[in-house]
């Protein structure tokens, strides 16, 4: 994180920064624009936006948020805020009922893959040929297709962008352990997919 | 669960869907145990890690660098001097 912007990703830090915020100035909105916007067109794509919808969205975010600055305490991280803005918007696109499935046919899969004893009964198959090869950016691709749009979303807010699990349950507003069950199911939904794709080229 | 060596089962579930850091001492030396035993498991580990890696390449170049993204949101939002 670059360090003239850091009361930015901690507003308790510099409160004077905060109120430069609130008070619309063009630097501090400039700055934040900058520090942030990057990240959130990256999720945008990750979570399956083309251009065009990516950069409307990350505009759509910023938005919203100098509408709703008077709001923002401070007491969460602006970033927080900005994917959580990001997340309710990337929403209303989709009109997709955000919720987390309580049976889901992949836990079966996973399942499947065990005897009773736990022990692995359809070990992994060997990937590396696939992970190594040019392909692999479609595979990829074409596997989070795949996904529910939930799923996609807490995998690529964890493994894309690293973000901390208390702050992805704070965007998504859901619990810890509804959150480890996408994240569970995003990746053995994704590391599946990518293991049909794989098979035969080992 | 938590006592003594975890099945392969276990061991997979806790890598898909927690943090390594947020897992007890004992959990993870149990797991690291495990790991240390089992090669499907080690192979399953590693390929989460290739996974994650490959989406983040997949993603890092994209369609306009983030000068250019910034500069087209100051202007749509009229913040641009």
């Amino acid at each position: 994180m670059l360090p003239e912007y850091s009361w930015l990703v901690d507003p308790a830090i510099g409160k004077v920064n905060l109120e430069k915020l609130k008070r619309r100035d063009p630097e501090a909105l400039t700055a934040a624009i900058e520090e942030h916007a990057g990240f959130l067109y990256r999720a945008s794509l990750g979570m399956g936006f083309n251009d065009t919808e990516a950069e409307d969205l990350v505009q759509d975010v910023f938005r919203v948020f100098l509408e709703s600055l008077d709001r923002f305490e401070g007491r969460s991280h602006l970033r927080t805020w900005l994917f959580g803005i990001l997340h309710r918007k990337a929403m209303e696109r989709r009109r997709e009922q955000y919720r987390e499935e309580q049976h889901d046919s992949i836990d079966s899969v996973f399942e499947s893959r065990f005897d009773r004893k736990g022990r692995w009964l359809r070990p992994p198959q060997d990937l590396d040929q696939l992970f190594a090869s040019q392909e692999i950016g479609h595979s990829i691709t074409h596997c989070l297709e795949g996904l529910p749009a939930s799923q996609r979303e807490v995998f690529i807010l964890r493994e894309m962008e690293e973000l901390e699990t208390q702050e992805i349950c704070k965007i998504l507003e859901v619990s810890l352990t509804n959150m480890s069950v996408l994240l569970h199911r995003a990746k053995i939904r994704l590391r599946e997919c990518l293991e049909a794709l794989g098979w035969g080229k080992a | 669960m938590g006592k003594g060596m975890m099945n392969s089962r276990n061991v997979a579930k806790t890598l898909t869907s927690v943090d390594w850091e947020s897992l007890s001492a004992g959990r993870r030396f149990s797991i690291r145990m495990h790991l240390w035993m089992c090669q499907h498991c080690r192979r399953f580990r590693r390929q989460l890690k290739q996974m994650s890696e490959a989406v983040r390449h997949t993603f890092s170049t994209q369609p306009i660098s983030d000068d250019e993204l910034s500069r087209r949101i100051l202007e749509r939002l009229g913040l641009h001097e």
